[in-house]
């Protein structure tokens, strides 16, 4: 039943802005299929049968045997760095609890010179709209992977750790999508440099007026075609529901209303002459005149320009906007289920504070609150789940691997439904067990194919190189002779510890049960480590 | 999770004898692949649902071109009347679909897809995300509601007694929607061709047995997601999706909906026991450059209608093994803004397309366009969504008592089943 096929786009406001036309959409899959395909299909019919076990009563849910309490800074390890790594901890060991926070709390002290010079090829992070459009309009896929593949490098690779775990949750509470309009990586560059980076750890109130008036913000959430004569809320909605005072935050439709006349204005520089094309500008002729009324507040029409940052004032010294903030970062640091007490807590150093965001990470930080963040889930504590990208990261992090190409790494992410920036809706990835627990087969299939690559790959892990003679050394491995106790030592020195004894007990089952035990065999042990279910907490 | 058939936590296997004993778990397999096609009683078709996520503008989709208001509101963005090229392709007189949804017709006119429309979820709320929750709860009272998980969780615990398979729902993506909240049995699956067990096929039975024992102890959903995984890797990896060939010449686009609706159609067909599958589409929260003919929304559109019409004709001789249904959050408000797009609004169209449904008609008490009609300025909801899908699973699920499914709600009949 033939229909004829849509013409493309049809020239729109947003087109008649591109002198040289719109982009096309830069697609992971042909990237990889250009490099030789994504790895073919694994064992195809396995084992039909082991299905059994559903049956067998073993899954019957119940408390894991475990240890409920581990060393607090073994946890704050675990919590502000993008994943437990032993040298990385040794050194904090070193420097001791306080002093290896505080200087996380720091990034621009610490010396992150080679990650810089790792980075110094991805020319495209630190160009502005208008160069990116000029270079690269034909063909956008290079920005678009380097955007991605920084993030994924940094993550692993910076000695910030901290910064980096803290960005990775503000580009979430910020939810942008990389994709919006095929144009959306023209802003990304300047949004993470100029907005984002800058305030990650340092006054929220500044944080949200800096995305408010971000070029990437206004573009993908519409605010730059929000005029007098043309209202347009979605910015203003989310600004309430998901940057600031929360759904329940009690705000009314009219001050959806009312909030998006005061950002009235705020639009792109559309002037392509000029070298801030498409970076944020107020158009005063395009503002709404008159006094607006938000959240019980008068904010006065004059100056027109200011009404936006009226706005910021208002929701950002809000009770709601300081209690929503509060629970989502202690979910993020520690436990999907704060306490409620630390969360008045942190709320209330949040008013004091003006936001903050070290005085909040401090109290959150807390030596003793490390009780709240057991990877098994003491006592009334919800464990946290690694989320895809977490998990991904953890491995490459404790083998030491040196990732010289993150298209891989990022196309198990595709796998894994967790690419950076590519969550469509402005509420950024979840961050919850019920979202991320169910998909585990993919995990599997990552530390597999890393860590086995032979079965998929016929040769090592494309531009991912472990650090074989680390991992030896950490695990105490010179050969088959170095077989009792390896399990344990695998969970201690490279889980961090986060195996329960049952699964220590297993690995190592299955370790022996190996007829021979080589560098393979070494591999698909670490393989299945980090498959088991303590690796996906921490 | 599959519920433990003796409910014995302290099995008798040791941990030493799962490893070693694939041989015997083989031998003992309660679920070998495929064996449940027989069992799957010829009147439970699959329940297949779309979610269109972002909120569908229903005013474009079907358009109600019989309603002059509608022009009034939206002078540049209505789709025309029938007659012109870009005019609306009529259904009824009244309503009619937006030339890019065209690809509707087919099932429409075969009497296989019904439209409800001014239709939706009764809240208030015009948050996208408290929408998806109390619609796929299935509570517009929440967060103040009596439930605590997806409305398909309580039609797979109401039909219990007929599971025929450890998986009994597929969530197609990288996560499962509200609507499956809290289900066991149930997987989120993001390319079905690719649900196989890595690494080497001789430490397989190994690695998956201690996988097996040590996620086993964990609570819901991970633990007994696990186990389901490995339960349900013989179920998906039995069929050749690759290789499928889609009947009566259906041509799927080449979308990633295109794929998870082909995929399905060859789930329903090798007939498995899965009783559910979801898929989203994200990219329907056009506030701005709508696009109803060639732009945004036709795009969107072209695609789903597409992929719909191509399922429906590939599934022609298995009209009564499936329902579909595909809604969306709440619909978009009348009035169009100055971007050339529209903001959140309230009521919408919905579909439901398969056998056994009274297709090839628009079910809508009308509430009309005039100012005095809207509500707070959006369409009027005259048809709660929870009475099209009560009627779905009445009619065609066999459920028997809908009080289970949408607690507290007065099931008023809609003649969709």
């Amino acid at each position: 039943m033939p229909h004829p096929t849509l013409p493309s786009r049809t020239p729109s406001r947003l087109e008649a802005l591109l002198p040289r036309g719109r982009p096309p959409r830069p697609d992971l899959r042909r990237r990889l299929d250009a490099l030789g395909g994504p790895p073919p299909a694994p064992v195809r019919r396995p084992l039909a049968l082991l299905g059994r076990l559903a049956g067998t009563g073993l899954g019957a849910p119940a408390a894991p045997a475990r240890a409920p309490h581990r060393d607090p800074l073994l946890t704050l390890v675990h919590r502000i760095t993008q994943g437990f790594e032993r040298t990385e901890y040794e050194r904090a060991r070193a420097l001791g609890y306080d002093a290896y926070l505080e200087e996380q709390l720091a990034p621009e002290s610490i010396d992150d010179s080679a990650m810089d010079a790792r980075l110094a090829g991805y020319t495209t992070l630190a160009l502005s709209p208008k160069q990116l459009y000029e270079a690269y309009f034909a063909d956008p896929g290079e920005p678009y992977f380097q955007f991605k593949g920084a993030a994924l490098l940094r993550a692993v690779h910076s000695r910030r750790q901290l910064q980096e775990r803290m960005v990775e949750f503000w580009w979430d509470h910020f939810c942008i999508d990389h994709n919006k309009g095929d144009i959306e990586f023209l802003f990304m560059a300047d949004h993470d440099r100029l907005k984002v980076r800058p305030h990650a750890l340092g006054s929220f109130p500044e944080l949200l007026s800096a995305v408010a008036h971000s070029n990437a913000m206004l573009f993908y959430l519409d605010n730059w075609l929000n005029v007098a004569g043309g209202i347009q809320e979605n910015y203003s909605r989310e600004l309430l529901e998901l940057h600031s005072l929360g759904v329940h935050g009690g705000y009314s439709e009219v001050d959806v209303k009312e909030v998006a006349k005061c950002f009235t204005g705020w639009t792109l520089n559309q002037d392509f002459a000029s070298p801030n094309w498409f970076r944020q500008r107020f158009e005063a002729s395009a503002h709404v005149a008159g006094d607006k009324l938000v959240l019980g507040q008068v904010i006065p029409a004059l100056p027109p320009r200011d009404n936006a940052q009226a706005v910021i004032d208002i929701v950002a010294a809000h009770p709601s906007t300081a209690a929503f903030l509060a629970r989502k970062l202690i979910r993020w640091l520690l436990t999907p289920t704060p306490p409620q007490a630390l969360v008045d807590q942190v709320a209330s150093t949040y008013l004091a504070t003006n936001g903050d965001v070290k005085a909040l990470l401090r109290v959150i930080l807390a030596r003793e609150n490390m009780r709240w963040a057991s990877p098994l889930g003491a006592p009334r504590v919800a464990p946290r789940l690694r989320r895809p990208f977490h998990f991904v990261v953890s491995l490459l992090r404790t083998l030491g691997a040196d990732v010289a190409d993150p298209i891989y790494p990022l196309f198990y992410l595709y796998t894994l439904g967790h690419v950076p920036f590519d969550h469509v809706q402005p509420d950024g990835y979840p961050d919850t067990t019920a979202a991320w627990g169910s998909a585990l087969l993919p995990r599997w299939r990552f530390a597999s194919d890393l860590l086995a690559p032979a079965a998929v790959f016929g040769e090592p892990f494309p531009g991912v190189h472990v650090a074989h003679d680390a991992v030896r050394d950490k695990l105490g491995f010179a050969g088959p002779a170095d077989r009792p106790g390896l399990a344990g030592r695998m969970n201690e020195h490279l889980f961090g510890s986060t195996l329960a004894e049952l699964e220590v007990g297993v690995l190592q089952d299955y370790i022996d049960a190996q007829p021979t035990f080589g560098g393979v065999q070494l591999y698909e042990s670490i393989a299945l480590g980090a498959s088991l279910p303590g690796f996906q907490w921490y | 999770m599959s519920t433990p058939s003796n409910g014995a936590s302290g099995s008798g296997l040791s941990r030493r004898a799962l490893l070693g004993g694939s041989a015997t778990l083989a031998a003992t397999s309660l679920w070998p692949a495929r064996t449940a096609a027989a069992a799957r009683g010829p009147g439970r078709p699959v329940l297949v649902q779309v979610f269109l996520r972002g909120a569908m503008d229903g005013l474009t989709t079907v358009v109600p071109h019989g309603d002059g208001d509608l022009y009034a509101w939206r002078p540049t963005l209505a789709v025309q009347p029938p007659g012109p090229p870009q005019g609306a392709r009529d259904l009824d007189g009244f309503f009619g679909l937006a030339p890019a949804a065209a690809p509707l017709l087919t099932p429409y006119a075969a009497g296989h897809l019904a439209i409800v429309h001014a239709c939706g979820s009764t809240d208030p709320t015009r948050s996208h995300f408290d929408a998806f929750v109390r619609m796929e709860f299935g509570d517009p009272l929440l967060p103040l509601g009596t439930v605590d998980n997806g409305w398909i969780t309580r039609t797979l615990q109401a039909t219990q007694a007929q599971a025929t398979s450890p998986l009994r729902a597929i969530g197609a993506g990288d996560i499962l929607p509200h609507s499956l909240a809290g289900a066991t049995s149930t997987l989120p699956v993001p390319d079905f061709a690719s649900f196989l067990f890595p690494g080497k096929p001789q430490t397989a039975p190994q690695r998956a047995a201690a996988i097996a024992a040590t996620y086993a102890p964990r609570p819901a959903p991970v633990g007994p997601a696990a186990l389901d995984t490995l339960s349900s890797i013989g179920i998906l990896a039995g069929i050749d999706f690759a290789g499928h060939a889609p009947a009566n010449g259906a041509q799927y686009p080449a979308s990633v909906l295109g794929r998870r609706l082909r995929d399905t159609a060859a789930l329903i067909k090798a007939g498995t026991g899965v009783e559910v599958v979801t898929v989203d589409v994200d990219g329907w929260d056009l506030h701005a450059e709508l696009g109803p003919i060639t732009g945004n929304m036709a795009l969107l559109l072209d695609d789903l209608s597409r992929a719909l019409e191509a399922f429906y004709l590939d599934l022609l001789a298995h009209l009564d093994d499936y329902v579909l249904v595909c809604l969306s959050e709440f619909g978009r408000r009348v009035e169009e803004n100055a971007s050339a797009g529209t903001d959140h609004g309230h009521g919408n169209a919905m579909f439901v397309l398969g056998g056994g449904i009274h297709g090839g008609q628009v079910l809508a008490q009308w509430p009309g366009l005039s100012a005095a009609d809207l509500d707070n300025g959006d369409l009027a909801i005259t048809t709660d969504y929870r009475d099209v899908l009560g009627e779905v699973l009445r009619e065609r699920l066999g459920v028997t008592d809908l009080t289970a499914i949408f607690p507290q709600h007065v099931f008023v009949p809609v003649g969709v089943a």
